[in-house]
């Protein structure tokens, strides 16, 4: 790769669509996966308001039974594995981690192109079975439904394994880009929290995500030759697959989460003007996050006729997650406590983060506890819970990552006043869309199902008219964020936000080898005392 | 080691790299990444097989008595070796001796053939008798004594399969390392893609030394 | 980082690398040698050991991992610690659950009623009043209603049990019927049984009933009311009842290879 001569930068230098689709430049990739990423985040999302549209009344008024399963399997497959996993360690993650390292690029730049590529691929198969035979059996591909489905599971277990195996290159590329292209002076203590993050995610997604391929590669045999692993007839046990299936599903949930607590950690420090509060405790929470994701994936099972041992082992461990969790977010209250506070956009989306992602954990805890789960277990309560989690916390934390570092990506600034518009409405639609499915939850509405009964109808008619409003945030920020892509105004000098990581040396937008000097750690991350307060 | 003096091409480390020495340990490192994603990769067949090996004891016990042990023994004596010549590649490639190299990965190269040629007749002798997995079983005489010896056999090809898929895949990366070896690429200064595949096919060996013995002898 | 930069390669002498391979083959001859002879339950760990050293040999001298960094090292042993926990968990769980399973039987089997086998439930005889009387003594029923069905068990007070031996201690009704319903659905502080089988739920009601004056019998009507078709052996509430609200995995699975 060659310098970019004065005046240019990552996106002007080299020019042409062809040198987009073969760059190995980490930043052109993570701006690609960014697209992608968004791309289906709008797939996925129309199939969310079709479902709270077919359930904003009782009984059937769109679309048949099939066709509502087919939506809610698309929506959650989408959201998934094509939006929430990659959303922030692909798109933001291979765009910023590098250059907090003080890196001039991943480790292993092919592999992570070679990565996207198999994103792409896995996406193409995901949307084209839609026009093969569809799938229904939701996004957790449960046996003995999706080995006897008429739909077209197997075609999508394949995208998901393909999907996987990008997974995991990504990660194993940040493993060894962390390990081994950290700046002079960067020792692990001066790392960027969102480092920690990212690599802990990296371990959990090359540790857990070839189960979870090799789980759905049997499946797929199963259903197309009936080996019978997972079928009670030929002596296979469905209960297996569970077991297999969550090993990765629940760490995913972390794959899902800690990235954007990684986000968090980089900017409520900024936006308080003072050191982060406990940063090795933070950084070790993120650790016991990572490691305990690994022992508790029994809790989604607690309905499936699991050993009471094995219940009760689950269990407890389960409310251990709670604990390296609330460090996290008693050290975020606590930096930002006598802090000097900006409430800046990026900021805005912290305190939302924060807020829906205390009620997604402590409501983790209620679901967690044996007794309650019998009775919660695959109610709208447990809906309401991991969209709490996913929407609320990585979604929220993507959002005020991607406030955060737009400036640098494109070296433009966004409209602050609509910023702000967007993220209440959003906030505000949020709530009023999963709030109401606790209550319906706890009243015993099923998730996953087509109808209702009447009681359950001013739930969900809150329900959809907060997922309105969400829609519309979202429409807002597009606006805003196409405008200042085009007519916005050229950033003057570099680090708007003046942080004190590593990336923000660079100019806005990057140069291609993105910085112009060797990048040399000689502070914390977060010293904001001092001149740099 | 080597008496005549190979012009080995030169190589350049890329641009974010700051030497040779700190791409290789990248690479490497990498490399062992993905054995730990290989790990994991292989484990639910592992823990699947283990679980139902201890379900149905003697049927599988009975089943496994209809696996040729010895074609087993061969093929991990074949894999074993196969293990030691890459290494004496690697060694070769760190002394300078281009030859060694060539040589050592010729012969790795018709381990893994031959070890393919025995899983053949493998495979073949056990469609014949009718061990197929789930409900292509039709063996006779186990449908009877031994109802759940289908299930042996769907993790025997399972196992054996994926490894075997393993194995192919190792055969194509040696082919073109030879070719990168005859083209004098591969010396003491830059020898990261013998090292890497080089713990790959370690790992696809100790992958078989476990399946040997529980499949084929204590099955 | 930095520590590994100039760090010279380990070259594997040939001399290693050849002890390395000998030892290898041996252990590979030893191990099939030994499975030939028996040793039962041992044999399983026995080869997993062997084939554990050999692992180790391979990954120490030809994977280098002796001369490696501890990152590498870490990363590859632990990987067997996740897959420890794979397996640990997998195998407790299913395992485990065949191990309760032949316990799941005689659960089922108890849950049909023991007492006297009779078409028309809700009609008294002393042989179903007696199997009611020892029912009554196992869901310890007098710990409020009183060993003699005055209400004056040791928890009665507290919940307001009532003097079944005056007619004015029903609140639901004297009918079979309506006392089956009472126990099956529960009343105020009264819980419900539905857990315990019918047959012994009218088992109950009679001997309850016969602690005071002669009840009223049941008409068809009455009984049709409550949902009992007295048609039917049993008023319809047969074997579909005296299966456990939640069934266990093994019994299912077989519901469905049934299917």
């Amino acid at each position: 790769m060659h310098h970019s001569p004065a005046g240019e930068n990552y996106m002007s230098y080299p020019k042409g669509f062809s040198t987009w689709i073969v760059t190995l430049d980490h930043k052109r990739i993570g701006l690609m996966y960014l697209a992608s990423v968004l791309f289906f985040f709008l797939v996925g999302g129309i199939f969310a308001l079709l479902i709270r549209l077919e359930l904003f009344a009782p009984g059937g008024q769109y679309m048949t039974a099939q066709q509502y399963n087919e939506f809610f399997t698309y929506h959650g497959t989408i959201m998934v594995f094509l939006v929430i996993i990659p959303m922030i360690p692909a798109a933001l993650g291979n765009f910023v981690l590098p250059m907090m390292l003080g890196a001039k690029d991943v480790a292993f730049p092919r592999i992570n192109l070679f990565s996207y590529y198999l994103y792409c691929a896995g996406a193409i198969i995901a949307v084209s079975t839609m026009f093969f035979g569809g799938v229904d059996t939701g996004w957790t591909f449960y046996t003995p439904y999706s080995t006897t489905t008429a739909t077209n599971s197997a075609l999508m277990l394949c995208a998901a394994f393909i999907i996987g195996f990008s997974s995991i290159f990504t990660g194993l590329n940040f493993m060894a880009t962390v390990h081994r292209l950290r700046a002079p002076g960067q020792g692990w203590m001066k790392l960027p929290l969102f480092v920690w993050a990212i690599y802990a995610t990296s371990i959990i997604q090359v540790l857990a995500t070839p189960v979870l391929g090799l789980t759905l590669a049997l499946i797929a045999i199963e259903k197309t030759f009936g080996f019978g692993i997972f079928d009670p007839a030929l002596g296979g046990d469905p209960v297996l697959f569970q077991h297999f299936f969550w090993f990765y599903s629940h760490p995913a949930v972390y794959i899902m989460v800690l990235p954007a607590m990684g986000v968090i950690n980089e900017i409520i420090p900024t936006f308080s003007r003072k050191p982060i509060f406990g940063y090795k405790a933070m950084a070790g929470a993120i650790f016991g996050i990572a490691l305990v994701a690994f022992v508790v994936w029994g809790h989604h099972m607690f309905t499936s006729g699991q050993t009471d041992f094995v219940n009760m082992l689950f269990s407890l461990i389960t409310m251990f997650v709670a604990v390296p969790t609330g460090i996290k977010v008693f050290s975020w209250v606590a930096t930002m406590y006598k802090g000097s506070l900006h409430f800046e956009t990026p900021m805005l989306w912290a305190q939302a983060f924060l807020l829906v992602f205390v009620i997604g954990g402590l409501t983790g805890v209620i679901l967690a506890t044996l007794a309650a789960d019998i009775h919660l277990h695959d109610t709208y309560f447990v809906v309401a819970h991991f969209h709490y989690v996913m929407v609320g916390g990585t979604l929220m934390g993507f959002m005020a990552g991607l406030h955060y570092w737009f400036p640098l990506m494109f070296g433009k600034m966004y409209n602050e006043f609509w910023g702000k518009v967007a993220c209440v409405i959003v906030f505000i639609g949020f709530n009023l869309t999963f709030f109401p499915q606790f209550i319906a939850g706890q009243k015993g509405m099923p998730r996953r199902y087509f109808d209702y009964i009447p009681e359950f109808r001013i739930y969900n008619e809150l329900s959809t008219i907060g997922s309105a409003l969400i829609g519309f945030g979202f429409v807002i920020a597009l606006f805003y964020f196409v405008y200042a892509l085009v007519w916005g105004k050229k950033i003057v000098g570099k680090n708007p936000w003046r942080a004190l990581t590593p990336e923000w040396e660079a100019d806005c937008p990057p140069a291609t080898e993105n910085f112009h000097h060797d990048v040399v750690v000689t502070h914390g991350p977060y010293d904001y005392v001092g001149e740099r307060a | 080691m080597a008496d005549k003096v190979t012009a080995f091409k030169e190589h350049h480390h890329a641009h974010h790299f700051r030497n040779d020495e700190h791409q290789f340990e990248t690479a490497k490192q990498g490399m062992w990444v993905f054995l730990l994603q290989e790990v994991l990769f292989f484990s639910p067949l592992f823990v699947g097989y283990l679980i139902f090996k201890f379900m149905y004891f003697q049927d599988f016990h009975d089943a496994s008595k209809h696996l040729d042990w010895v074609m087993g023994a061969v093929n991990t004596v074949i894999l074993i070796v196969s293990s030691f010549t890459v290494a004496r590649a690697i060694s070769s490639a760190q002394k300078g001796n281009r030859d060694g190299v060539v040589e050592n990965l010729i012969f790795t190269f018709i381990c893994g053939l031959g070890f393919l040629i025995v899983k053949y007749l493998e495979y073949s002798h056990k469609f014949h008798d009718g061990l197929l997995p789930g409900h292509f079983f039709s063996n006779p005489e186990l449908l009877e004594t031994a109802p759940h010896a289908n299930l042996f056999f769907t993790f025997y090809f399972l196992m054996t399969g994926l490894h075997g898929i393993h194995v192919v895949g190792g055969l194509v990366v040696f082919a073109w390392l030879l070719k990168r070896a005859l083209n004098n690429e591969f010396g003491p200064k830059y020898y990261t893609p013998l090292e890497c595949a080089g713990l790959y096919w370690h790992f696809v060996d100790l992958v078989w030394i476990y399946l040997f013995p529980l499949l084929y002898l204590v099955g | 980082m930095s520590d590994s930069d100039h760090g010279k390669h380990h070259i594997l002498s040939n001399k290693t690398s050849l002890t390395v391979l000998l030892l290898l083959l041996v252990f590979t001859i030893f191990t099939v040698a030994i499975a030939q002879v028996h040793f039962g339950s041992l044999n399983f760990p026995i080869a997993m050991l062997i084939a554990s050293i050999k692992a180790i040999l391979v990954m120490l001298f030809f994977m280098g991992l002796k001369w490696d960094n501890n990152e590498n090292r870490a990363f590859f042993f632990g990987s067997f610690l996740f897959f420890g926990f794979f397996i640990f968990y997998c195998a407790v769980d299913l395992l485990g659950r065949r191990a309760d399973s032949h316990v799941v039987g005689p659960i089922l089997k108890e849950s049909a009623s023991t007492g006297p086998q009779t078409e028309k439930p809700w009609l008294s005889s002393p042989e179903i009043v007696a199997h009611g009387k020892s029912v009554y003594e196992k869901q310890a029923c007098g710990t409020c209603h009183g060993d003699s069905g005055k209400g004056d068990g040791p928890a009665g007070m507290a919940l307001g049990a009532r003097n079944f031996t005056v007619e004015s201690g029903w609140k639901n009704g004297r009918k079979p019927s309506q006392v089956f319903m009472t126990l099956t659905k529960g009343l105020g502080s009264m819980p419900q049984f539905d857990t315990i089988p019918a047959g012994d739920r009218w088992a109950v009601t009679h001997y309850v009933l016969a602690f005071g004056p002669d009840a009223p019998a049941d008409s068809d009507e009455d009984l049709k009311a409550v949902g009992i078709d007295p048609s039917k052996p049993g008023g319809g509430l047969g074997s579909a009842e005296i299966e456990k609200k939640t069934i266990p995995v093994d019994f299912a699975l077989d519901l469905y290879v049934n299917q």
